[in-house]
């Protein structure tokens, strides 16, 4: 910013070197308002409001993250509204960037107002309190008292009893000043700061860390890598080679339910019996694996999230050829019947490929007609199964999701729907073969994350908490105390006192009790009572013009150039 | 502290918080859209595999790791190594038979098994989460003719985890006669690009 | 889980003895206004006329003096009013019969818990129970420390009704709870969030009876009349409810904090995240920013007082909506609470 731009911003408009034109800011200047701009209250407010609107629609439309097959469900019943939401990222509200412009500007104010004031505190740690007043009487709180000490005595022995109860003290000619409450700022600061640092760790761990799901039959193991993952999201920066080699063993699982009462078939717990090695080649140890309860391996934390069923089924192909041995997880569908849905493919059937879809109940009763699951443990289980053969589309390369069936190049079977007990079995028509129900395992789910923002956004957020109540706590308050000897030969002491930033109150009682400590210690007498004025709830009367940097809010009052 | 001229100090504040701000917004981008502050899903249900678009690397000399001494059973239950091959140039294909990119590249697998095997190429599979009976199946469907490690417990895929791991299935590793991985292809290859690679493996000094 | 029936019925029991004598307790209040002498509420209470120049004079709340010698030395020494006990015979007796209440109230909980083996916060039904408890006991320790008895009548009323509900449509009989409820940070995450909910509660029945007043006044000093001036003669002047409002958020805003953060730690445990940004979790967040913009507004000159005021019912509907609201509306991770 040139010297010239510099004195257009300062010189009132017109006297420009009487050329009559208004005086212009400059691109520095232009900047520094926008800067001010950010940086005040009112935007803070603004930019709070547009948050808090902005999160609404996240919550009350369905969101990708969370529940995409939700999302499908909205395209399909508001098919003419549903891209335009999407046009719009309403579908992945938190991922969006708009949303991510709020928060990043929200953060830019918070940062540009808290950062110059923390290494303002930092540099003014020593700093003293401002001078005192020369009229004590118009502050909010006032006391006038006489006493037969000299005026210095009296304002030493004040200055004594104010640095007692810990106040931090200036003296002058005549005056004594003392102020207390610094911590408040230390608090103010703290919380905003530990509410940056809680973004940064929340990004830290987007960036390094990952979430990852794995579904798991008893009897089965798996290791850490991507290829035995079902979901895999990693951050930015995370490759395959920096998933934490652990592997586990699901030993077996146990579900127990309410058995009876009103809430029958509410669940009561889960038990998963793991044994799991932190590296190939290290110890095995076990560990019970229950909602609440997450494994934690090698900084990996493991959680149990879901469990099934999954019918162990037998298919026998045309030619004789056993082509599937072996248990396939359902899912269910209604949780406090565990029906559960479930598909097996059998690509490589010969003469044709099979395939098959089918409902497991586990605890089959007859309701009218109807087989249905009346209890979610597996009391009574039953298998039904649907017949397709043909063409499952699998040897194209198109991915397919394990538990859905491409019915497109497939002819259903022929074959009349009859629930299978363990043991029975299902012959295929034209000679395709036979399908044998055997029994059931069961299986869980778990989300395995691995988050290194997780600890320092913790430690952020209770940093956060205590520095919220510190500043809540604190009250920032200032006393002063002049002494002046009066015509009778005694010397008349005036105590003046205000609380910054104090609207809840409270201060009136902590500077009547000091006025009267002071008079107790000097001998004198009250020439009028103590007078406390309701404190003003903004503190806009601010008495000390010598203040050295008024709080943030004063600045709003008094001019962009409060510093 | 001395005291700096007001505009100084308040242009000082303003640098250092923009900067603070800049480093947090990028992670917060970066963190947003490649990782989870937006997204998660704590659900049962969902895809069964990882597939990943097509990838080829190839390693030059100096840059190669060494395999890690990979033993098993086959599908068939007999014992078998890598180290068994040494020797030749191995292709080691990470593979299931409910996989469909798997299932797309079968044939011309099998059929550069054959062609190559005269150049002392040798081809052996690691089965992924697959049990014995369709993965049986598969070999006989597409006439595959190499034999392939059953890895359940996917420990043999976790071996590779310091040196080049497998990332989605299918994966290829070419290794070359030394006994270091050469070459790295995510998704399923076709015969020609197979073809044109592991050539490249072969021409090149061990 | 056996469920003691026996300690369930007398819960019930209970809990509708509450409601009917907070109902008492309400109309003994408002026989309070009613019947008792203008009182001046021991030096709280300003007298109407000087409340209305201090308003004329200084816009939203600026110092008042009350003139030494209207008030007793002792007072201005101690620095507190003389005594800090209802007096007349129907705000005894209301006060009286709202420590009944409350005291009934928790026996209530309390023996839901007996019966339930178990911290009684598992559904909505004992959910709103609790924090409407809450909300009584804040009002208690407000009239005790801060001689709020005039908030009597108004707390209450919505406090009776809202239980009322409760006990009608959203009753649940007492019964166990599901595995990923079944740890101890139920009793750290949903009493945090009771807390704070009885403050919000107390902190938006004063600032909706401080919106009121302030309008009331401001049309007096117009010379325009008001209708609630008559009600408004019981209660201190606006400065004094805005203040009270205020340090009902004070203490309630770190509490929710602590709240949100422990709801956060305990889905990290369940869940295997602690953001998820499911509903629940999404609207707590909404209601913590709009009550971090209330006080950031009571920070902020031009909206202090008023626009202040009504952010902060904007923060209690976010509130009622995310404690509520999401459980009827929407359906998420946090449904299996169950209503």
């Amino acid at each position: 910013m040139t010297a010239a731009e510099e004195d257009s911003t300062t010189r009132p408009a017109g006297v420009a070197a009487g050329q009559g034109r208004i005086a212009r800011l400059g691109v520095g200047g232009w900047l520094r308002w926008s800067w001010r701009q950010l940086t005040s209250m009112r935007t803070a407010l603004i930019l709070l409001f547009l948050l808090a609107l902005a999160s609404v629609p996240g919550s009350v439309l369905p969101q990708e993250g969370i529940d995409p097959a939700a999302v499908t469900q909205y395209y399909q019943s508001h098919p003419a509204l549903a891209p335009v939401l999407n046009r719009l990222s309403l579908f992945s509200v938190f991922a969006a960037p708009w949303f991510a412009a709020i928060y990043i500007l929200l953060f830019a104010s918070l940062a540009g107002c808290v950062l110059p004031r923390t290494i303002k505190l930092v540099g003014s740690a020593r700093q003293r309190p401002p001078r005192a007043p020369r009229n004590l009487a118009r502050l909010p709180a006032t006391a006038s008292y006489t006493t037969g000490l000299t005026p210095g005595s009296a304002l030493e022995s004040a200055a004594a009893l104010l640095g007692r109860r810990r106040f931090r003290l200036h003296a002058g000619e005549g005056w004594v000043s003392a102020e207390k409450g610094y911590l408040r700022e230390v608090g103010n600061l703290l919380f905003h700061l530990a509410l940056l640092a809680l973004l940064f760790s929340v990004g830290l761990g987007g960036i390094f860390g990952y979430k990852a799901n794995r579904l798991l039959i008893v009897g089965q193991g798996f290791a850490n890598t991507p290829t035995a993952l079902d979901v895999f999201r990693p951050g930015r920066l995370v490759g395959p080679g920096d998933l934490q080699p652990f592997s586990i063993n699901l030993q077996n699982f146990r579900a127990q339910y309410v058995t009876s009462g009103p809430e029958a078939d509410q669940p009561l717990t889960y038990n998963a019996g793991l044994s799991y090695q932190a590296q190939p080649g290290a110890r095995a140890r076990h560990y019970t694996l229950r909602v609440n309860h997450p494994l934690v391996v090698d900084g990996v934390s493991v959680y149990l999230i879901g469990h099934g069923y999954a019918p162990v089924v037998r298919v026998t192909d045309g030619t004789g050829t056993v082509r599937w041995d072996g248990p396939v997880p359902f899912i269910p569908v209604d949780q406090s019947t565990m029906t559960s849905e479930g598909v097996i493919k059998v690509p490589d059937a010969k003469p044709s490929q099979l395939g098959f879809a089918g409902v497991f109940l586990p605890s089959a009763v007859d309701v009218g007609g109807t087989l249905q699951s009346a209890f979610p443990s597996a009391l009574n289980p039953r298998l039904s199964l649907i017949g397709f053969s043909g063409n499952l589309g699998m040897n194209s390369g198109q991915a397919q999701s394990v538990y859905q069936l491409d019915t497109q190049g497939l002819r259903q079977l022929p074959i009349a729907a009859r629930p299978l007990a363990a043991g029975q079995s299902l012959r295929l028509p034209n000679g395709l073969g036979t399908v044998t129900y055997l029994g059931y395992q069961q299986w869980i789910s778990m989300a395995i994350t691995y988050d290194p923002g997780q600890l320092p956004a913790l430690v952020a957020g209770f940093a956060a908490l205590a520095g919220l109540i510190l500043s809540f706590l604190v009250r920032r308050r200032r006393v002063f105390v002049r002494a002046v000897a009066a015509a009778d030969g005694r010397t008349e002491v005036t105590v003046g006192g205000l609380a910054r930033s104090d609207a809840a109150g409270g201060f009136e009682s902590e500077f009547a009790e000091l006025a009267q400590l002071l008079r107790a210690e000097q001998h004198g007498t009250f020439g009028t009572e103590p007078q406390t004025s309701g404190e003003p709830e903004n503190g806009a009367r601010e008495a000390d013009t010598a203040a050295a940097g008024p709080d943030r809010h004063e600045v709003a009052l008094t001019g962009p150039d409060g510093e | 502290m001395s005291r700096l001229p007001a505009r100084t100090r308040s242009a000082l504040g303003a640098a250092a918080a923009t900067s603070v701000v800049a480093v947090l917004a990028a992670t917060a981008v970066a963190g947003c859209t490649g990782g989870d502050i937006g997204a998660n899903t704590p659900g049962s249900s969902g895809q069964s595999f990882v597939s990943h678009s097509y990838e080829s690397t190839f390693y030059q000399v100096g840059d190669r790791a060494m395999a890690p001494a990979v033993t098993g059973s086959t599908i068939s239950g007999q014992k078998l190594s890598l180290a068994s091959y040494r020797g030749d140039t191995i292709v080691l294909n990470f593979w299931g038979s409910w996989c469909a990119p798997c299932r797309a590249e079968a044939p011309a697998l099998g059929q550069l098994a054959r062609t190559m095997a005269s150049k002392d190429v040798r081809f052996m599979g690691v089965d992924i989460r697959d049990q014995a009976d369709s993965a049986a199946a598969f070999m006989q469907t597409f006439n595959v003719r190499y034999p392939s490690l059953n890895d359940p417990g996917d420990e043999i895929a976790l071996e590779f985890h310091s040196t080049v791991p497998p990332a989605a299935i299918p994966t290829t590793l070419i290794i070359d006669r030394s006994g270091r991985i050469a070459a790295r292809i995510f998704g399923a290859s076709s015969y020609s690009e197979l073809h044109a690679l592991i050539s490249k493996v072969i021409g090149q000094p061990a | 889980m056996p469920i003691n029936t026996a300690a369930a019925d007398t819960s019930n029991g209970l809990l509708l003895s509450t409601v009917i004598i907070y109902a008492i307790a309400m109309l003994c209040y408002a026989f309070d206004f009613a019947f008792a002498k203008h009182r001046v509420l021991a030096g709280l209470n300003e007298p109407a006329e000087v409340a209305v120049s201090e308003l004329v004079g200084a816009g939203a709340g600026g110092p008042t003096t009350i003139v030494a010698g209207k008030r007793p030395p002792a007072d201005v020494t101690a620095g507190k009013p003389a005594s800090r006990w209802p007096t007349g015979f129907w705000l005894r007796l209301a006060f009286l019969l709202t420590c009944v209440g409350v005291a009934v109230h928790v026996t209530a909980i309390f023996t839901r818990g007996i019966a339930e083996d178990r911290v009684p916060w598992g559904n909505m039904y004992e959910f709103i129970a609790a924090f409407t408890c809450m909300a009584v006991l804040v009002l208690v320790a407000a009239s005790i420390w801060y001689r709020a008895y005039y908030m009597g009548v108004f707390v209450l009323v919505p406090i009776v009704f809202g239980l009322g509900i409760d006990l009608t449509v959203l009753y649940t009989p007492a019964g166990s709870l599901v595995p990923a409820l079944q740890s101890y940070w139920i009793a750290i995450h949903v009493t945090a969030m009771i807390v704070a909910i009885g403050l919000f509660i107390f902190g938006v029945v004063v600032t909706t009876l401080y919106l009121i007043a302030d309008r009331s006044h401001r049309r007096i000093a117009a010379g325009k009349p008001s209708s609630v001036a008559g009600i408004l003669r019981h209660l201190p002047g606006p400065v004094v409810l805005d203040r009270l409002s205020y340090r009902s958020i004070l203490f309630g805003f770190p509490v929710w904090t602590f709240g949100v953060m422990a709801g956060a730690i305990w889905a990290d445990h369940a869940w295997g995240r602690y953001w998820g940004w499911d509903p629940k979790e999404t609207w707590s967040f909404i209601t913590w920013v709009v009550y971090a913009m209330f006080l950031h507004a009571r920070a902020t000159a031009g909206w202090r007082g008023r626009r202040a005021g009504w952010i902060q019912i904007a923060g209690f509907v976010c509130l009622m909506f995310n404690v509520i609201g999401v459980n009827l509306f929407i359906t998420g991770l946090h449904s299996y609470a169950g209503m």
